[in-house]
């Protein structure tokens, strides 16, 4: 193959980072949105995507100072070997618990809606299969795989045009009715959504044309935001915020009101075609972790190690027993992102301060 | 001599001829009588030899004004027994410090027939020879430039088989070439009864399902890819040539999609990639997961057409679907291997009975007649057969899977089948390509094909130095 199995694009990092955000980000998204600021949860949406793009924009700037190093590098350098070794093995635990968490809902998403009496190892490893199979590959083919999903946001947008006559845009007046404080205080869930955002940081070693990774990053984040604004708005309009709230899988419950002449229901195909962009969305993180645990252990891939890996994440899916402790782990998970974010914005300018803003350093 | 003729021993096709010089310094002719053509060896080699002196023997200027265009010297016993097996005769004067070699080797060809496995309308109805030298005659008749270059490498410890690494100079990436060419000088086989030998030993993924190299018998279509900037491997002994790098969508393409306007290519086109990937992959497994897990995605009225047809079958979907597909595959194979005229009588014969006697007997449900007939036709439009084949397997996969997780299983499986040819590459570079690299000017012949003047660029995966076309 051309290039490394790590080298990527960073028009396929942006990719990356928008069905990382949007796969399973958008599934639950408004229905906990209405729990907080009931028909506002777009105006949140919004606000929080503006929020998202200035940090993704602030990570991409102070990326591009660090001599085309990814922050497992920069770590290093910054804090020392030992320290920071510490803060890697810190991000690749965050990495694979968040993965773990990703995959645990995932085959909790199936057992609602599908499989009931399989068991949850079973499902697991049958259904994680092609996102180890691909992980294993690196990140190049997994970074490949990401442009097939968009078929899956076609489909979906096109289905939310087919059920235009029971969107009641009515359901989302009057406009900021929340009020401004539980409007902020939302951004917190929103930001759950766009979590994700920090992974361009752990790649960014990877990525060829690293130049415009700034630019790209920005419009992954910006389409993110257009995205989950377009399902919150039309879940609101189509639910109601009476309705909403109670939804337990609201994207999945969305595709379920259509009625199609002659077919009857087409739920099931637009659900197995999201299933493409849920699994991406986990694949990115398994491919973080293994990425990372790779750069900590500097060692060549071994397929032992590898399976390891594989074991230790579907053990740590296996902790929540049901969907309500699956979510729990995805709202700790989802704290720690926002930690970890901040620990690498802190961590990059410290390392831009001290080479002075890579270039220069090089010059010197 | 004593070596040589230590060497030669139980080699009742060797004739040894033994004539003196001046009349009386013994020497020999030594060839393969079969594989030799008699009168010009008479003509052109044992005449003007033996008629020469001694003296005139020894001197390498005169040797090579023997009037033959492919007088040889060879210096070694090794070499001159080399030289007689692989077709020429050998001339052995113990008293000079060289052998004489002359090809001139008779070799029983067929005639340039059409390839039954690959038939077109519009195109040309040739195809290649077992002969590597006819092979080389018919590119180089149909590409009369300088720039087409053959690299050749003998392989095999046993056979010493030619293999041609055919290319255009300047067209095609020299990289690529010569990393071909090493790849190929370093097998180490016994000898390649087929040109899948070579495949095989050179491929970087050897357990995938899917052929890396795209196999024809077409001179027009090794043409075509050799203008395109790939490069094509030809073996003494087969008719089959292999065409690389090629993506997984070039498997799809006929030189008819060309000779069509592009409106009818791309409909040809069109139809064999919706039959050969859509119905013959998903169809059955979509069959099985449907009627085992999601009935409720069935319309009602066909809903209870299905329970209809279902109500006396006692096996489960699964059963009912692999037992035809099991059957059509065993009348498939039988096809092949008998005579023509037995071959489709068998598979009209087995075809309309078996299912007929299938539905009555209550083994299987009157749609699935229907979706493995649909399926085994979708199967035929594939034109290479590599892909066919894998495309059958394949199917196989999918429907187990569906028969156990649903639509799922389908998801599941198609993820895998798609991320399994990201990771594949041809020659090194990406299989999937134009969709994953996405590549718009690959676009431009992929699904469709648009129109000659808009495709003024070489394919992307050919790494070419020359991007645009008659530049």
């Amino acid at each position: 193959m051309d290039g490394g199995a790590n080298a990527i694009t960073s028009k396929q990092m942006a990719l990356y980072t928008f069905v990382c955000q949007t796969g399973i980000g958008s599934i639950v998204l408004p229905t906990a949105l209405a729990k907080e600021v009931g028909h506002d949860g777009w105006i949140s949406v919004i606000a929080t995507g503006v929020l998202s793009i200035a940090i993704a924009a602030l990570l991409g700037m102070l990326l591009k100072k660090s001599s085309g190093k990814g922050i497992l590098d920069i770590n290093k350098e910054v804090y020392g070997k030992v320290i920071g070794t510490a803060f890697n093995i810190l991000i690749f635990i965050y990495l694979l618990v968040t993965a773990s968490a990703g995959a645990g809902i995932f085959v909790v998403f199936l057992r609602i809606s599908f499989f009931r009496l399989t068991p949850q190892l079973i499902m697991s490893l049958i259904f994680m299969l092609p996102s180890f199979y691909m992980v294993w590959y690196g990140l190049k083919t997994t970074a490949r795989f990401k442009i097939f999903t968009l078929f899956s946001y076609v489909v979906v947008l096109v289905y939310i045009i087919l059920i235009y006559k029971d969107i009641r845009p009515t359901f989302l007046m009057p406009v900021g009715e929340a009020g401004i404080v539980p409007l902020l205080y939302s951004i917190k869930t929103s930001y759950f959504a766009y979590i994700g955002l920090e992974l361009i940081a752990v790649f960014y070693a990877e990525i060829t044309d690293n130049e415009k990774a700034l630019r790209w990053h920005v419009f992954a984040n910006f389409f993110s935001m257009l995205f989950f604004t377009i399902v919150t708005a039309v879940c609101t309009a189509v639910f109601g915020e009476k309705f909403l709230p109670v939804q337990s899988i609201t994207l999945f419950n969305l595709f379920r009101i259509y009625n199609v002449d002659v077919l009857e229901r087409i739920d099931l195909f637009i659900i197995a075609f999201w299933f493409f962009a849920i699994s991406c969305s986990i694949r990115a993180y398994i491919m973080a972790s293994w990425y990372s645990l790779n750069k900590i252990c500097k060692k060549k891939k071994s397929t032992f190690i590898y399976m390891i890996f594989i074991a230790l994440l579907i053990v740590i899916s296996r902790i929540p027993g049901d969907i309500n402790e699956s979510y729990l782990l995805l709202d700790i998970v989802n704290y720690s992102g926002m930690g970890i974010t901040v620990l690498f914005i802190i961590s990059l300018f410290i390392s831009a301060v001290k080479t002075k803003g890579g270039k220069r350093y090089e010059k010197g | 001599m004593l070596l040589i003729q230590e060497k030669l021993k139980n080699c009742p096709d060797l004739k040894q001829k033994n004539v003196f010089i001046e009349e009386k310094h013994e020497a020999w002719f030594f060839y393969i009588y079969q594989n030799i053509d008699n009168d010009l060896l008479q003509r052109d080699f044992i005449s003007p030899i033996i008629n020469m002196t001694y003296k005139q023997l020894s001197d390498i200027k005169t040797v090579k004004n023997i009037p033959n265009g492919s007088i040889k010297l060879v210096y070694t016993t090794d070499e001159a027994v080399k030289e007689i097996f692989s077709g020429s005769a050998v001339f052995v004067f113990e008293l000079i410090q060289y052998a004489i070699s002359c090809k001139i080797d008779k070799v029983e060809k067929r005639a340039l027939e059409e390839p039954s496995t690959e038939k077109n309308i519009r195109g040309p109805h040739e195809g290649f020879l077992e002969v590597l030298e006819a092979n080389i005659g018919i590119l180089r008749r149909k590409i009369r430039s300088d720039a087409l270059k053959f690299k050749t490498v003998t392989l095999g410890k046993i056979t010493n088989q030619t293999v041609a690494i055919a290319y255009i100079e300047g067209i095609a990436n020299k990289d690529l070439v010569e990393g071909l060419y090493d790849k190929i000088s370093s097998i180490k086989l016994d000898g390649m009864p087929a040109i899948g030998f070579i495949e095989q030993s050179i491929i970087t993924h050897p357990h995938s399902l899917f052929p890396q190299f795209l196999n024809t018998e077409r001179p027009d279509r090794a043409v075509a890819a050799l203008l395109e900037g790939r490069i094509v491997i030809l073996m003494d002994g087969t008719p089959v040539v292999l065409i690389a790098p090629v993506t997984f969508i070039s498997f799809f393409h006929t030189l008819d999609d060309y000779s069509n306007p592009w409106i009818l290519g791309s409909f040809l086109r069109a139809v064999r990639i919706l039959g050969g990937i859509f119905i013959a992959v998903f169809m059955p497994a979509l069959y099985i997961a449907i009627t085992s897990f999601h009935y409720y995605a069935i319309p009602l009225e066909l809903l209870l057409n299905l329970a209809k047809s279902r109500v006396e079958v006692p096996l489960p979907p699964i059963f009912e679907i692999l037992i035809l597909e099991i059957t059509v595959e065993l009348i498939r194979e039988a096809a092949i291997r008998l005579p023509t005229y037995i071959g489709t009588a068998v598979s009209v014969f087995a075809g309309l009975i078996i299912g007929q006697a299938a539905v009555e007997a209550g083994i299987v449900s009157n749609l699935v007649i229907v979706i493995v007939a649909a399926t085994a036709t979708a199967s035929y439009v594939v034109p290479s057969t590599d892909m066919a084949l894998s495309i059958r397997i394949i199917r196989f996969i999918f429907m187990l899977s569906a028969s156990i997780f649903g639509i799922i299983g389908i998801v599941v499986c198609t993820t895998f089948t798609i991320g399994h040819i990201i990771a594949l590459d041809s020659l090194g570079q990406p299989y999937f390509t134009p969709f994953s690299p996405f590549s718009l000017r690959g676009l431009k012949d992929s699904f469709v094909r648009l129109p000659l003047k808009k495709q003024k660029t070489r394919p992307p995966e050919t790494k070419t130095g020359k991007k645009v076309r008659s530049e």
